[in-house]
């Protein structure tokens, strides 16, 4: 039986494993948008990430043989996907930003501090909030928030402290906060009015 | 998934769909291209061999049905010395010369071209490890044919045999011949076939291993050895593409070890009818690539600049005088089963 767009992600996979080209455009058109909105809004370049995004579809494909097809592929890929955007980060001249005072930071206040940077900024001032941030708060915040990896996973992925993780979570969002413009004492509901 | 992951999934982010459709076709190679798995059939295409042979080292030569010519090999060929430098220097794979080069093996095909495996350091990557690695290349110096070559970063993993691939015909020789990888211990290979006239018929190759001494001059932890077998008669599929001809019947591949025990056993199977489908798909499907990525020229070239413009009266109906064709260009981007 050929691959179909009805296939389900293991039967792709095990098509591809058996040469079957469409199969493997298939598993491409299926999750192409989902690992090129990591690649992007991790780099926050689009070049860069149309680069990492193919490198980590091609990775997965030619691995394919090492996926346990009783897990969901997605995760998977987005994983590559990801470790791949790291390493191109790593490969950036650019000094990181530094992260002098390491915050105590509560993962609560974290998580009101994403909701209202999620409940006030619309799409356009999200996106450039983003982009505006330094790369490794970036990257931190896309991996906990869009990938919904834990700290200390995040942790593991880039060889540093869940602390300095954290902090770096913490100090993107409030820089996303920042970008709404409230002048200091001023609260958000009194801006948004 | 939190509201601000929420916020991220659904973000407007640029289009990459020239990326997207390089991958797409990226991927359809790979899947075209891909190593079939143990047992299964190579192909045959020299340039897929070095792809597909992954971990060899070491030489054989194929003989006759039942004709033991280890010796007799030597001396037709005579034209590098084992242990000692190939008649030319190996420059495949990014050789490093610093490694030197040590002749594994020599032989004949049955067709009488006289070759050399050589092993050497070379400084490429292997699954994305920048360290060094060994190569082999089967060299026919005396003939102007391209060297065979092959890399490994490690053990073979695989049990005795591994990877065994048949060369349907090249520059060097006009016979077929087998290839393979066997791991240390392995001190006999056998490969049987059916030839032309319907009788089967099996050979006996000599193995060309990387022993401990060269092991110890390249380097190498895991020592494991490479052979390489004329198949003359073999009886072919008749009538195939090139990269699809093969045997009409199982050549199979039996490794003995120094008690005569048979170790394991590979067979390369006949192509399919199924994979001659698939084959005839997946060029079906690039051509339909192709298609899609110049429709995704056209539209941009033709129509997506105009609709980036500032509207006013001119573009409105300039636009509109566009839409049509416009669309039609879109609807030959998307792939077919999207539609």
């Amino acid at each position: 039986v050929g691959a179909t767009p009805k296939s389900s992600d293991s039967d792709l996979i095990r098509a591809f494993l058996r040469g079957d080209a469409a199969a493997a455009a298939l598993i491409v058109d299926r999750h192409w948008d989902a690992v090129y909105r990591v690649a992007y809004l991790a780099l926050g370049d689009r070049g860069a990430a149309e680069e990492v995004a193919q490198d980590a579809m091609l990775e997965a494909l030619r691995a394919a043989e090492r996926f346990d097809p009783s897990k969901p592929l997605i995760p998977w890929i987005r994983t590559i996907a990801a470790n791949r955007a790291i390493d191109r980060l790593r490969q950036r001249s650019s000094r990181p930003e530094l992260v002098s005072d390491e915050l105590d930071v509560e993962a609560d206040a974290s998580a009101e501090l994403a909701a209202e940077v999620a409940a006030h900024l619309d799409s356009d001032e999200l996106h450039r909030a983003l982009m505006a941030l330094p790369a490794d708060f970036r990257l931190a915040v896309v991996l906990r928030y869009l990938l919904d990896y834990e700290p200390i996973e995040i942790a593991e992925m880039l060889s540093i402290p869940s602390s300095t993780i954290r902090t770096r979570i913490h100090r993107g969002l409030e820089r996303l906060r920042a970008s709404l413009g409230p002048t200091e004492g001023e609260s958000l509901n009194e801006r948004t009015g | 998934m939190s509201e601000l992951g929420e916020r991220l999934r659904d973000l407007e982010i640029p289009d990459a769909s020239g990326a997207r459709s390089a991958t797409t076709e990226k991927a359809a190679e790979l899947a075209i291209l891909a190593t079939p798995r143990r047992g299964r059939l190579r192909r045959m295409r020299p340039a897929f061999i070095a792809a597909a042979a992954v971990a060899a080292v070491g030489g054989f030569a194929l003989t006759p049905p039942g004709q033991a010519v280890t010796d007799e090999i030597g001396e037709l060929v005579g034209i590098a010395e084992v242990g000692g430098p190939p008649t030319e220097s190996s420059q495949v794979g990014n050789f490093d010369p610093a490694s030197g080069q040590i002749v594994l093996a020599t032989g004949a095909t049955s067709d009488d071209v006289p070759f050399e495996i050589v092993a050497y350091r070379s400084d490429r990557s292997i699954s994305g490890r920048q360290d060094s690695t060994i190569c082999v290349n089967v060299e026919f110096p005396t003939v102007n044919a391209q060297q065979v070559e092959s890399c490994y970063a490690g053990a073979l993993r695989y049990g005795g045999v591994c990877c065994s691939s048949l060369v349907h015909r090249d520059d060097a020789s006009t016979v077929p011949r087998v290839v393979g990888e066997v791991r240390p211990g392995v001190e006999r290979v056998q490969a049987t076939y059916v030839a032309s006239d319907g009788t089967e018929r099996s050979v006996e190759a000599t193995i060309g291993m990387i022993t401990p001494e060269f092991a110890e001059r390249l380097a190498v932890e895991h020592p494991s050895g490479k052979f390489i077998a004329s198949l003359p008669d073999l009886a072919e599929q008749p009538d195939l593409p090139e990269p699809l001809q093969g045997p009409a019947s199982p050549v199979t591949i039996e490794v003995f070890d120094s008690s005569g025990d048979l170790i394991e056993t590979e067979t390369i199977n006949p192509v399919s009818e199924n994979r001659i489908r698939q084959q005839e798909e997946a060029i079906e499907f690039r051509e339909t690539v192709d298609e899609r990525r110049r429709a995704m020229e056209r539209f941009h070239d033709q129509c997506n600049d105009r609709y980036d413009r500032e509207p006013g009266p001119q573009t409105e109906i300039y636009v509109d005088e566009l839409k049509g064709h416009c669309l039609e260009l879109f609807e030959a981007t998307v792939p077919r089963q999207s539609r």
